[in-house]
């Protein structure tokens, strides 16, 4: 038989008082788990923000007035949507001084019905120019050229190279699967523009004549400094606006910002409310406790003894916490990642990895050690006198 | 063992203890002066609420007296410091009025927690391990060692306060109501052990138990605050 220690009395009430323990163990990894998850999303998700401006590829792109807000929901969020300008300012804007580049890009959203499958029916297909093409090539083997009646599949979208998938009642061939860019390329099934004008002339349910329509004039200059130049040139003209890099960028900052915000707001209250219900489970203890804690005082126990026994616990609930809390964390994360709408990689650098261990720990040190030396010094105080009234 | 140092183990001198409970005045104790000698067998009986409690924790350094002194083998217990106070408790065993148990130890790990406080070597603890076991077997406690506090009756507990305060064979045994709540057969057993114990520490013993006085050297009865001797022999 061993005599007990106070570490062993410590572990025990971790071990046997289950109830208080779980409430603190679940205080604890639910706010380690939120801090980590938040600090992960706020973080990468400004990291993949921050790519879109580095990797979509055009210095600007122009786009029918009016339709900025349905561009950047679709370059940003991937939300389908249609917009459509007559393509002469294409040969105009070719002609510009200053612009090194410039391809064509229509934007039609994916019949839902002709992939037979639920999960597929909200993808943009978009038609581009393969001799101009200078976004979708930065992603594709060197020799490849998309040929007629062949398509260019997402990752988010299931099929191989060979096969075929209906697109507007005709069937496209699998020509290459795109991987993961990382951009809003990933949004996309890539036909040629001229391909997608004939299926549609020959769909009987579209009426508009799509013959000399896009939706977006994608423009490299041969100088980053020309930038301003060309967009003020040609927001000049009627009936067209301009996005930038930068302006693309701010928009999804600015929307980024709400959510950010709500987890700026979310920590501190969820880190306030956890130590609260700490204090309050430690608090349903204390009658108890301080009976306890008087008795070994009253048996001649040094205060070194006692704040052995709640450091103990105390460290306890902490670790389990924090580890609980870490899984959670990150499960919370790639669920929150994986969401419709967002698209943020799941990957976890180790430096990212030790920074949010490191803060989770604090914060279940904070959660879990203040109660355990509030209780101390509460008990230390009443401890004897306790007993005596009893 | 008992100090055989200086005249008197415990001496008490005028000792007042006043609370204030809301706006009434309490005179738990009107100035009480006993002096204990090694060995003795103290027993003080009366009255609920006559100061009974109030003494015995006074004496055991529990609490601190309004006025009054109380000298500790020639030392003034107030002058005591901290670590003074705890070596002092160290040597006191405490029979409290309600029985206190670390709710989540068993029964034997409850009577052993005193021999991490004394810090007690290792063949110290296998002894006192061996000594529980044997009290635990002669108080009929024995299948009851493996289970926590909240598993066991009233008189068992009751029975288990008194091995603990005695295995660890104290200068002092200070017992508050030592055979309350338990049957008539252990009860027998309690007193033989105190009486076992005459010469060997210094026992005061606080009770309702009349019965009781016939184990002390000297008896007394506290009435409401006053300690008056009793001619009992």
């Amino acid at each position: 038989m061993e005599v007990p220690s106070p570490k062993k009395i410590g572990f025990r009430y971790f071990y046997r008082k289950r109830v208080r323990t779980f409430v603190a163990i679940f205080v604890i990894a639910l706010s380690v788990g939120i801090v980590i998850s938040s600090s992960l999303l706020i973080s990468h998700s400004i990291t993949e923000v921050n790519k879109l401006g580095n990797l979509a590829g055009a210095d600007l792109v122009v786009i029918p007035k009016g339709s900025k807000h349905a561009y950047e929901g679709l370059m940003l969020v991937g939300e389908p949507s249609t917009f459509f300008m007559e393509d002469s300012i294409l040969s105009e804007i070719q002609n510009m001084d200053h612009v090194k580049q410039a391809t064509p890009h229509l934007y039609m959203i994916t019949l839902s019905e002709s992939f037979g499958c639920c999960g597929l029916s909200n993808t943009e297909v978009v038609g581009i120019d393969p001799e101009t093409d200078f976004v979708f090539k930065n992603f594709l083997p060197d020799e490849f050229v998309l040929k007629t009646g062949e398509c260019i599949l997402p990752f988010t979208v299931p099929g191989n190279p060979g096969q075929t998938i209906p697109l507007f009642g005709k069937s496209f061939t699998i020509a290459y699967n795109l991987p993961y860019t990382g951009t809003p390329l990933d949004y996309f099934i890539v036909i040629r523009l001229d391909d997608m004008r004939d299926v549609l002339k020959s769909n009987p349910d579209v009426k508009i004549d799509y013959s000399t329509l896009i939706s977006a004039v994608l423009i490299k200059v041969d100088d980053p400094i020309y930038i301003d130049l060309l967009r003020a040139k040609i927001t000049h003209a009627e009936d067209v606006e301009v996005i930038t890099q930068d302006t693309l960028v701010a928009s999804a900052l600015r929307a980024l910002q709400s959510t950010v915000s709500v987890f700026k707001i979310a920590i501190p209250v969820v880190i306030a409310f956890s130590a609260l219900s700490m204090g309050g489970v430690m608090l349903a203890g204390m009658g108890e406790r301080k009976r306890e804690i008087g008795l070994l005082k009253a048996i001649g126990a040094y205060d070194s003894y006692i704040l052995q026994i709640f450091l103990v616990e105390g460290f306890l609930n902490v670790i389990t916490g924090w580890i609980i809390g870490l899984g959670v964390g990150y499960l919370m994360y790639m669920f929150l990642s994986s969401s419709p709408g967002i698209q943020i990689t799941t990957e976890i650098e180790l430096r990212e990895f030790l920074e949010v261990s490191g803060t989770g720990l604090a914060i279940a040190l904070v959660l879990g050690m203040m109660p355990a030396l509030y209780s101390y010094f509460v008990s230390k105080k009443e401890m004897i006198t306790r007993i005596v009234r009893e | 063992m008992p100090s055989e140092i200086g005249g008197s183990m415990i001496e008490l001198v005028n000792i007042k203890k006043t609370y204030i409970d809301g706006d009434i005045r309490v005179e738990a104790l009107k100035g009480i002066s006993l002096t204990i000698n090694p060995g003795e067998i103290i027993c003080i009986t009366g009255p609920s609420g006559g100061g009974k409690t109030t003494l015995l924790n006074i004496t055991g350094g529990l609490d601190r007296p309004t006025s009054g002194k109380v000298i500790i083998r020639g030392e003034n217990l107030a002058d005591f410091s901290s670590s003074q106070l705890n070596e002092f408790r160290k040597s006191i065993g405490y029979i409290f009025q309600y029985d206190f148990f670390i709710s989540t130890l068993n029964l034997i790990e409850n009577l052993l927690v005193p021999a991490s406080i004394l810090q007690l070597n290792s063949e110290e603890r296998e002894q006192i391990v061996t000594k529980a076991e044997t009290l635990l077997d002669f108080m009929d406690l024995s299948h009851r060692a493996d289970h926590l506090p909240f598993q066991l009756s009233g008189g068992e507990l009751r029975r288990a306060t008194i091995i603990r305060a005695l295995l660890y064979e104290p200068d002092v045994l200070l017992a508050d109501e030592p055979t309350s709540n338990i049957d008539k057969e252990n009860k027998e057993i309690v007193m033989e052990m105190l009486r076992k114990e005459r010469g060997k520490r210094t026992i005061v013993i606080a009770t309702h138990d009349i019965e009781l006085l016939n184990i002390a050297d000297r008896g007394f009865k506290m009435n409401f605050g006053e300690l008056i001797p009793l001619d009992f022999q």
